[in-house]
């Protein structure tokens, strides 16, 4: 991550702590990102050289007219004035984890082959709360090839019970073992 | 019979004139000829013994070059005998050991031979080993794919929650 995306999410995130609306601002700048994620196109336009800064902004403007929060939309201006808009997942990123720093929580990706229901969702919640003393918030991704079992990338741990992972220790010992 | 006894007798006036003669002949030539006939002789005789005396120490040098040349020759031939025998000894030596190394050599040959053989033989194997390990565990992840049903999920997923409780 570079240094200019730490300070422009230091400085966003100190704003959000003054203006006491750390919740309102990180929703908003998370569907930003969202928007930008999924609609590549939307992304080009403003990263293009052929538009003027100017008309960038009427473009962003109109389409995140919906937004409340007035400081995220002023906060994309000035990433168009300085022309940082291309680092602003990196921003999102610094900024997200401030915001969970400041919260105590700590999200975590959990793939399983079966979609976690609400039941399970909440006490492996509980557990990982209870394991790493903060909040956390779990987001559920499907993935068939681990065949089974729950492998959660968590901070900077990755806890993995899956069934594809057994596998692949056995195999390991076995491939081990040496033939005489 | 009278003829013949006529010529077989004896004349003693001339036998005593032959003698006479003989007598005088024999002087005349000792007066004349004896001295030198003598020294003659003495001389030859010097002469023979001076070359008998001569060929005796020829004989004698000769022996003694003889000896001297046989010794030569005898400490030659033990030189000879000594030669071939060193020749002959080091001969096997060098024998010996071309037959060491070429021992050795082929011993190293076919222990290189022997660690290459076991090395494939390992190689092939742990190949075959592997491909059945790999086709076993694809063949467990195609069983666990097609046996796992929603509860069994479910179970390991609990399962897992339990257990990372603990894991802390």
């Amino acid at each position: 991550m570079s240094l200019v995306a730490s300070k422009y999410a230091q400085a966003l995130f100190d704003l959000a702590i003054e203006k006491n609306q750390l919740e309102e601002i990180n929703s908003d700048f998370r569907t930003v990102v969202m928007i930008l994620d999924s609609e590549e196109k939307f992304l080009e336009l403003m990263l293009t050289p052929s538009l003027n800064t100017k008309e960038k902004k009427g473009i962003l403007i109109r389409s995140l007219d919906s937004f409340s929060n007035q400081y995220i939309k002023n906060y994309l201006m000035i990433l168009l004035d300085k022309n940082r808009f291309e680092d602003i997942f990196d921003i999102y990123e610094k900024f997200k984890r401030l915001s969970n720093e400041h919260r105590n929580l700590l999200e975590a990706r959990v793939l399983t082959a079966i979609p976690l229901d609400e039941t399970l969702r909440v006490a492996l919640e509980e557990k990982m709360a209870k394991r790493f003393n903060k909040t956390v918030v779990l987001r559920n991704e499907i993935d068939k090839s681990i065949l089974g079992g729950v492998v959660v990338y968590i901070g900077d741990q990755i806890i993995d019970g899956s069934i594809k992972k057994q596998l692949s220790q056995m195999k390991t010992q076995v491939n081990n073992i040496r033939l005489h | 019979m009278i003829e013949y006894a006529g010529l077989v007798g004896i004349d003693l006036m001339q036998l005593l004139a032959t003698i006479v003669n003989f007598i005088i002949f024999f002087l005349i030539l000792k007066h004349f000829f004896y001295e030198k006939v003598k020294d003659i002789l003495a001389k030859r005789q010097d002469d023979v013994t001076a070359e008998v005396v001569g060929a005796t120490e020829k004989n004698a040098a000769a022996a003694k070059l003889k000896q001297e040349y046989e010794g030569l020759l005898s400490d030659i031939r033990a030189r000879e005998r000594e030669i071939i025998r060193d020749a002959m000894i080091e001969g096997q030596a060098e024998r010996k050991d071309l037959i060491d190394k070429a021992h050795e050599d082929a011993k190293l040959i076919i222990e290189k031979a022997m660690a290459e053989i076991e090395l494939d033989k390992r190689k092939a194997m742990n190949e075959v080993k592997s491909n059945i390990v790999n086709l076993s565990i694809f063949a467990a992840e195609k069983i666990i794919d097609e046996t796992l049903d929603q509860k069994k999920h479910e179970a390991m997923i609990l399962d897992f929650i339990d257990k990372v409780g603990d894991a802390q």
